[in-house]
């Protein structure tokens, strides 16, 4: 199908995208709040899921396919559960991460959160992201704005590196894979920027940047459920999110920079580009 | 002078207690402003605001109305005042950090602790840490345990750094002098640990050290405010705080390892030692 999503329809799975997810909340609260959680380790070491996890993309998966029985779910346990490769249709495609933030969430560090994204004709379109610890909900649809527990938010103004608090993810350096890539590039943004955070949740970095918390966040090898709500998020807030390269945003293979303006997103991808310059890991 | 008994600690703790409330109150006002009067001292991402000074004060003037014999050292104070002590001498010695995450408190940040440390014979005596975004009060008295909102606080029993949540402050790096140190420590620590993170607020790290939220902090180059109450937090909750070569933690110079248990922080020791002996890094060891 290719007709365009009515404003009705939009609004429509907004509201029931939100209301399953604030329905979630007292069981997560739930969750942080126990001393131990029983949890497994799968794929990486760190990469920790626990029953609270499949609990919550349960109630989701259940609640949306219910309401809209057209629509797929991309889900991070439905993900590792089939361990089929997901693929983006035209459908209404929900992208859901249960909870992003595990390792926070067992050691009761408040950034974690519920993140539930729509994407229809492979353009997303709305975007809930919910942290009960902290009571922040942040939500947004295609062309209405982002939004703080019912407050409008928007980006911070800053156009260079020279001023900007970047978020990175410094754990990544623990990956072999990506660690040279990742060294080089934490170098040359945090000697440039002015402060620099790593929060473990990317869906929640996505969200300080759309409320000008921080100014710019660049990360790779990422899944599309880490990625999807807070890039509509901070779009609807006025921020920029691109491809690492500069092009076209992909939510299925999403590496990106994101940004509070055109202009620094451009900083940060000068940075990178002299970043992949460096040889011999030698510093200077 | 005479050891400090029980009940005088039990007194100091007493006094402090309230005004730490208040100077959280203080501090939460000026970070709901939409905006703030931000002026810039040192280097340029070292920002001081109206609230650091307005916290400092109150604090001080409380202390000075009860004690005006005691001495502080503290960030804004190493700037005006008699009482100021630019060393630490046997008196009681108010080290306070009013704002201690100063650039998360203005972009509101949720990672901001208004500070104050006791020390009387050069020894930390009494902690106490307010962060009131998160609304958690840490407290801590010399031999009497840790504690966040009246709970007893206790740290993690993580040995490995391969198991461990490890705080590293990035934004050293900006620091051109010492960047390339931190590049190499960032790289081996990383590469061994669990997880990192970074959150630019010393003392709320220490403090979720002491909680058991991280299992490990590394920090060099602060200031004896940034790392007074926390400190003592930290060894109260069961952990160790160590120089970062092993050697005791000197509050003056507060470079410290501090971690839940003396396996680990041996663990991260070692690492910063590998990245040390490293002339960049992936690459050959310096000859010397």
């Amino acid at each position: 199908m290719s007709s365009a999503v009515s404003e009705s329809k939009l609004k429509e799975y907004y509201d029931v995208a939100l209301k399953l997810v604030l329905k979630c909340g007292p069981l997560m609260q739930e969750g942080y709040q126990k001393a131990k959680t029983e949890y497994k380790v799968k794929a990486d070491f760190y990469d920790l899921v626990t029953v609270y996890d499949k609990q919550i993309e349960d109630i989701l998966t259940e609640g949306l396919v219910a309401a809209f029985p057209e629509s797929l779910i991309i889900g991070e346990e439905e993900s590792a559960v089939s361990q089929r490769q997901a693929e983006l249709t035209d459908a209404p495609t929900w992208i859901i991460d249960p909870i992003d933030g595990t390792t926070n969430f067992i050691h009761r560090i408040p950034h974690c959160c519920i993140s539930v994204g729509l994407a229809i004709n492979k353009e997303l379109v709305v975007g809930i992201i919910y942290n009960p610890p902290a009571n922040e909900l942040f939500s947004a649809y295609k062309g209405h704005g982002a939004y703080l527990n019912g407050e409008p938010i928007h980006t911070s103004k800053v156009t260079t590196i020279k001023q900007a608090v970047i978020a990175y993810e410094i754990s990544l350096i623990h990956a072999a894979g990506v660690r040279d890539k990742n060294v080089k590039r934490l170098y040359k943004m945090a000697s440039n920027a002015t402060g620099t955070r790593c929060f473990g949740s990317a869906a929640l970095t996505l969200c300080y940047v759309a409320t000008g918390q921080c100014d710019a966040y660049h990360v790779e090898d990422l899944k599309p459920w880490d990625i999807a709500a807070g890039a509509i998020i901070l779009t609807e807030a006025g921020g920029t999110v691109c491809h690492t390269s500069g092009s076209k945003f992909d939510v299925m293979k999403p590496d990106c920079v994101c940004a509070a303006t055109p202009e620094l997103a451009k900083n940060v991808i000068s940075l990178i580009e002299e970043a992949g310059q460096i040889t011999e890991y030698t510093f200077k | 002078m005479a050891g400090v008994s029980q009940a005088d600690i039990e007194e100091l703790y007493n006094f402090i207690h309230p005004l730490a409330i208040k100077a959280g109150e203080i501090l939460m006002e000026g970070y709901e402003m939409a905006s703030k009067n931000v002026s810039i001292k040192g280097d340029f991402y070292d920002v001081v605001t109206d609230y650091d000074n307005k916290i400092e004060d109150f604090l001080m003037e409380k202390i000075l109305a009860r004690y005006p014999d005691h001495k502080f050292i503290g960030e804004e104070e190493t700037a005006k005042n008699n009482n100021v002590s630019g060393e630490l001498t046997n008196a009681p010695t108010w080290i306070i950090d009013p704002i201690d995450g100063t650039s998360n408190f203005i972009k509101q940040i949720p990672h901001v602790c208004v500070s104050i440390g006791l020390a009387i014979n050069k020894q930390i005596v009494v902690g106490v840490i307010n962060n009131p975004v998160q609304k958690k009060l840490f407290t801590t008295k010399l031999g009497q345990g840790a504690f966040c909102n009246g709970k007893p606080i206790h740290v993690s029993s993580c040995e490995s750094v391969k198991d461990a949540n490890v705080a590293y402050e990035v934004s050293l790096l900006h620091v051109h002098s010492v960047a390339n140190k931190h590049i190499k420590r960032i790289y081996h620590v990383g590469l061994n640990a669990r997880r990192l993170v970074a959150y630019s607020c010393v003392v709320d790290e220490l403090c979720m050290v002491a909680a058991g939220n991280l299992d490990a902090f590394y920090i060099e180059d602060m200031y004896p405010w940034d790392c007074a109450a926390g400190s003592l937090l930290v060894k109260e909750a069961g952990g160790v705080v160590t120089h970062p070569f092993g050697g005791p933690f000197d509050i003056m110079k507060p470079d410290l390892i501090c971690a839940g248990t003396e396996k680990l922080r041996k663990e991260i020791e070692d690492l910063l030692r590998k990245g040390d002996q490293e002339e960049s890094v992936g690459g050959k060891p310096v000859q010397k």
